[in-house]
């Protein structure tokens, strides 16, 4: 009978853990899938034909159509530069300096990938929509509640996915030595 | 901690991992949400789809991008190729084709073409592209979707995109009456 009980139990470990590591290498990006650049992470290879399983799992799971790196990087933000959660009932600036791409877009989304309904109808920024520093770069407020400037309102459902889009990023020297990774936008969370 | 403990241990990681991989290498299989699937109830065969409204997007695909407007066409080369016309307005316009797995085996944006109005000629493994100059596609499945973004910077700009995006045109075609369109 003890055998019995034991022999449940771990089964039951088994199936717990395995399907847990899949929700989780799936929402948060595997490591041998994704690649992380300060904070954001990208499905390098998600548009690719031999895509790896990961990658390929997470495309059927989200209903995703993906375009290669060389017309669309797509980067994909779930925490703040803290490692905190990003949660609708936090206010959030987004600041980065002047974008390297012929086109740019930030927008939220929940966590089923859908943008925020709101009276305003503001769902994203982009390279022509948004106010831009005087570096070139840009700052978006992510809030419930009216921000100054751009102002990117959230909905009331829980955690968000910020999405960043960079449509034929340019990439100097340097960059290109370095696994074609740019500087990406810093998110702080101003008040919760 | 026995050995007994060890063991059972290792078997029930084992187990997880063995358990993580194939459901990993199921979800692609068994998935009902994805863009095939999802695109098969709003599309008809060889029929532009114009997508212009954030809420219509919501319902067709995740994290799709809400300054974006999209055609849709869900092609079927069976009994015929299917020619396609399309104006990319902008440089970071894009069209892309994908099998029904999602995988995409096309991709260009207007940086890639040198005249705006743009044709291109989806073929079958059958299929010949005659005297046509519409940029020759062979496809691989003989259904498939064909999806052109067409980004805005603002809401102003919506209705000049979707003025050209209703000009976009998927038709099936016969090789053997084909007559020029456009050039590419």
């Amino acid at each position: 009978m003890l055998f019995f009980i034991r022999f449940v139990t771990y089964i039951f470990m088994a199936i717990l853990i395995g399907f847990g590591l899949t929700a989780l290498s799936l929402s948060t990006g595997s490591g041998l899938a994704a690649k992380r650049v300060a904070g954001w992470k990208s499905w390098k290879d998600a548009a690719h034909l031999n895509a790896d399983p990961y990658t390929r799992a997470y495309i059927a799971k989200t209903g995703q159509l993906p375009l290669p790196p060389n017309i669309v990087q797509t980067y994909y933000a779930l925490y703040d530069n803290a490692h905190r959660r990003l949660h609708t009932s936090c206010t959030y600036v987004v600041e980065s300096s002047a974008v390297n791409a012929k086109w740019w877009t930030m927008a939220a989304y929940d966590h089923k990938g859908q943008v925020f309904k709101n009276d305003i109808e503001r769902y994203s920024f982009n390279a022509g929509s948004s106010m831009i520093k005087f570096d070139g770069g840009f700052r978006i407020y992510l809030s419930q509640t009216v921000q100054p400037a751009n102002w990117l309102p959230l909905g009331d459902k829980g955690p968000f996915v910020l999405v960043f889009r960079l449509y034929r990023k340019q990439l100097s020297e340097a960059q290109v030595k370095n696994n074609g990774d740019v500087p990406l936008p810093l998110i702080k969370r101003v008040s919760c | 901690m026995t050995i007994r403990h060890i063991l059972w241990g290792s078997a029930t990681v084992i187990l997880a991992l063995i358990i993580h991989f194939c459901a990993v290498l199921a979800i692609p299989l068994v998935s009902e949400n994805d863009a095939w699937k999802r695109l098969q109830n709003f599309t008809k065969v060889n029929e532009m789809l114009i997508v212009n409204s954030v809420t219509e997007a919501n319902r067709l695909w995740a994290f799709h991008a809400p300054d974006m407007s999209f055609a849709i066409c869900r092609y079927d080369v069976t009994k015929g190729p299917v020619q396609v016309d399309f104006e990319l307005l902008r440089g970071y316009w894009s069209i892309a084709i994908y099998d029904p797995d999602g995988k995409n085996f096309y991709a260009a944006d207007g940086f890639d073409f040198v005249r705006q109005e743009t044709s291109l000629l989806l073929l079958g493994p059958d299929h010949i592209k005659g005297d046509n100059d519409a940029l020759p596609i062979n496809v691989p499945n003989e259904e498939g979707l064909l999806v052109l973004r067409a980004p805005f910077d603002n809401p102003v700009m919506k209705s000049t995109v979707i003025n050209m995006l209703n000009r976009a045109k998927c038709d099936q075609i016969q090789v053997e009456t084909v007559k020029p369109r456009k050039t590419t």
